[in-house]
């Protein structure tokens, strides 16, 4: 192998693709990303066996092709510390040569047919996301996942792909996260009853190798792991075994409720205001509204109080809820500021139904007084 | 000085005082008068039968066929029980309470106020009298142990004062028996020596205990010499619960560790809710036969005092978190931290359902054990170690 690479693109395309090698392995060999270089483009690879991902490189010129396997810690470091436009990749069969204007190193190379291969999409039958809308499909559900649960399977995201719908499910048993869209089949794929539950890190991968353009993603849910191609990259995952609760019944059908509207900022503002008097031991905060306000009230021995006041468009009867304010935070965080939201209350016990107009449901439960 | 206030047949009372045509003839509080169920309380004129708690009411029947059987009603003794520690608080905030009916309390802090903690415990008992018409047996002593024998001796109606430098000359008359932990076992053994008092036993040098009861060897030393610096400490004020138990033979069987273990958190668990907190970190303790000792802590997702929910950790705790070495234990121990009186739950979207069932199972465990004593209600896992 033998090509001229933009080290800047390198780079940014190296470290996309190292955060998904395992720090500490059994398997020395996926402590490295592997780079093949074919005549009209070059990837670099790497996976921990459960996650892998195939990184585009932009901006080679090759001149023979061929693959080599880098350690990502040296490898790295060589790039980052070179202020050079091109490096250029040689490898035979003793070592492999990197080589920027006035440096050189010299890496002994490891067989690149030992790398274990990462998967590439040649699926015939997919769904097609705008990018954009993927990108909120994650960011809105994946901060709800729970690692730890050992009842149910929620350390991922559940995705649902039925006709143009497209729904996300995050949750930690105590708040849950959905958010749906519009998308496209492709050769009538489906999710069907299957349940492709895409862990936590990978969906945290795959938002990293999205682009801002307007482009498409491509998912394919297979049975146990998913393929997902963006304009940059090809991101392969098992997928999370075991079972998903049924999240369709967390959502309340009522019939008696009171609807809140409430502007993401000021409010995101005041959450964070009244979190600072709760502790790890004592971490409710009253969310008191009515009379064309809401206010919001902690208290933690040892801490202090306090008492934190907005003017709202709610003049409901007065009603009370207590609630984790990280929980709330979570959902106004990914919002943009100037955005509406509505908070839908029945009583203290019952849970709290969040909602925006473009798809996003955010249901927590209360912090409930012992009987 | 400690204090240790034990109410005198505290059920049986409560009745006698809301129904006086009860007063002088025996009266047992729990089972029924066809024999069935367990006796939770005698008064004094039943115990002259041989009646005694925990006993089967068809035995009790038969000791003495006249007594009066009456449901208990242990939430309304609970009530009584919470009147009777507003009148300690009113004394001193340091009151362990250790059931309904009894409890130690540290009143050296309130000396200047309200006298020598003799005359506290002498307030306290008139006042427990007078206002709540029920009977108390007051014992004042240097520390617990003494406090809790002093309360027993002149039981009912009691009232004794072990002034520090009467410690010995307190102790050393009584019978070894009234020394906590004296089973049947130590029993034997201490009368294979002859050793009947107190007394003698402190004759006994620290090694010849050790010999005898080995790590039981040193308490059983300390406590005929009177010493025991254990605190008064409020389950509200502590910064853990917790409890431990050191086995009479090394264990090296998992399933009767296990076993221990459901004991130990119950008995966690039960001090939990009584307080209405909960805990949020589960540690479990395991001394080897070789004195090695390794603790394991959990953090779970949310503070919790439902016994399964504890035991479930504990559990993970024994059997997944431990160092692989060969079993050989002598002591367990469970205990919680990161504890939050907060007096709130966070609920949850999945198996509110399970948690409301596991929560209902506590309440009706606690009332059971409160009714009838410990070993009236117990988890199917328990059932292996039936000792005693």
């Amino acid at each position: 192998m033998k090509a001229t690479f933009d080290r800047e693109k390198l780079l940014t395309a190296f470290q996309l693709a190292a955060t998904v090698a395992p720090s500490r392995s059994p398997k020395p060999i996926l402590s490295n990303v592997k780079l093949e270089v074919t005549a009209d483009q070059a990837i670099v690879m790497a996976t921990d066996l459960e996650l892998g991902v195939r990184v585009v490189v932009p901006g080679v010129q090759c001149e023979a092709p061929g693959s080599c396997v880098l350690p990502i810690q040296r490898f790295g470091s060589i790039l980052r510390e070179s202020s050079d436009a091109l490096i250029r990749i040689e490898t035979d069969g003793h070592g492999t040569q990197v080589r920027g204007d006035r440096s050189e190193f010299k890496l002994p190379a490891a067989n690149p047919d030992e790398f274990p291969a990462v998967a590439s999409f040649a699926e015939k039958s997919y769904y097609e996301v705008p990018v954009k809308l993927l990108r909120e499909l994650i960011r809105r559900t994946v901060f709800a996942t729970d690692n730890e649960s050992s009842r149910y399977a929620l350390g991922g995201v559940l995705i649902e792909m039925q006709g143009s719908d497209i729904i996300a499910v995050g949750t930690d048993g105590r708040r849950l996260a959905k958010m749906q869209g519009q998308g496209n089949s492709v050769g009538g794929h489906s999710t069907g009853d299957q349940m492709t539950i895409i862990p936590t890190k990978a969906m945290q991968v795959i938002e990293r190798m999205l682009t801002d353009a307007d482009e498409t993603v491509q998912l394919a849910a297979r049975s146990n792991d998913v393929l997902v191609k963006t304009p940059r990259a090809t991101i392969y995952s098992r997928l999370v075994e075991g079972r998903f609760p049924r999240w369709r019944d967390v959502f309340p059908k009522r019939e008696e409720a009171h609807k809140i509207d409430v502007v993401v900022g000021p409010f995101y503002t005041a959450v964070r205001q009244a979190q600072i008097t709760t502790s790890e031991e004592s971490r409710g905060v009253d969310f008191t509204f009515g009379d064309g306000k809401v206010v919001l009230s902690a208290r933690a021995a040892d801490v202090g109080q306090s008492r934190v006041e907005l003017p709202i468009a709610y003049d409901g009867p007065t009603i009370g809820i207590m609630l984790d304010p990280r929980f709330i935070a979570d959902f106004l965080r990914v919002l943009d500021a100037d955005r509406t939201c509505t908070i839908d209350l029945k009583d203290s016990e019952g849970a709290a139904v969040c909602t925006t107009d473009d798809g996003y449901g955010y249901v927590i439960m209360p912090l409930a007084r012992d009987h | 000085m400690i204090l240790h206030i034990d109410m005198d047949a505290f059920y049986a009372s409560v009745e006698e005082r809301d129904n006086p045509s009860l007063v002088g003839k025996p009266v047992i509080v729990g089972g029924s008068a066809e024999g069935r169920g367990v006796v939770a309380a005698a008064n004094y004129e039943a115990r002259k039968y041989g009646v005694h708690s925990a006993m089967a009411a068809g035995r009790a029947k038969r000791l003495c066929p006249q007594a009066i059987f009456i449901k208990p009603r242990i939430s309304y003794y609970a009530e009584i029980s919470r009147q009777i520690r507003d009148i300690f608080e009113q004394y001193t905030p340091l009151v362990e309470p250790l059931s309904l009916d009894e409890a130690f309390l540290d009143a050296s802090g309130s000396e200047a106020l309200f006298g020598s903690s003799a005359e506290i415990g002498r307030q306290i008992k008139r006042r427990i009298r007078t206002e709540l018409n029920l009977v108390a047996s007051v014992g004042v002593a240097p520390n617990k142990f003494l406090a809790k024998i002093a309360s027993d001796l002149r039981k009912p109606d009691g009232f004794v004062v072990v002034e520090p430098d009467q410690v010995q000359a307190f102790l050393d008359p009584l019978p070894v028996g009234r020394l906590w932990g004296v089973g049947k076992v130590t029993g034997q053994v201490f009368d294979r020596w002859s050793i009947r008092t107190i007394g003698q036993l402190r004759q006994l040098s620290r090694e010849t205990l050790d010999d005898l009861f080995g790590s039981s060897g040193e308490r059983y030393w300390q406590l005929a010499h009177g010493i025991d610096d254990r605190r008064v400490t409020p389950d509200r004020e502590a910064k853990s619960i917790s409890n431990e138990t050191t086995f009479a033979e090394d264990i090296a069987e998992l399933d009767i560790l296990r076993a221990w273990l459901v004991e130990l958190v119950e008995q966690v668990g039960r001090r939990l809710r009584r307080h209405d907190i909960k805990g949020r970190t589960v540690d479990l303790k395991v001394r080897y036969a070789d004195f090695t000792t390794i603790t394991r802590s959990m953090t779970l997702p949310e503070p919790t005092n439902i016994t399964q929910d504890l035991l479930n950790a504990g559990v993970e705790l024994l059997t997944r978190r431990l160092p692989s070495r060969p079993l050989s234990v002598r002591l367990l121990g469970f205990g919680v931290t990161k504890l939050d009186d907060s007096g709130r739950t966070q609920q949850q979207l999945f198996d509110q359902p399970d948690r409301q069932r596991n929560q209902e199972l506590d309440r009706v465990a606690d009332q059971i054990t409160a009714k009838f004593g410990k070993l009236a209600i117990r988890r199917g896992a328990r059932l292996e170690k039936e000792e005693d």
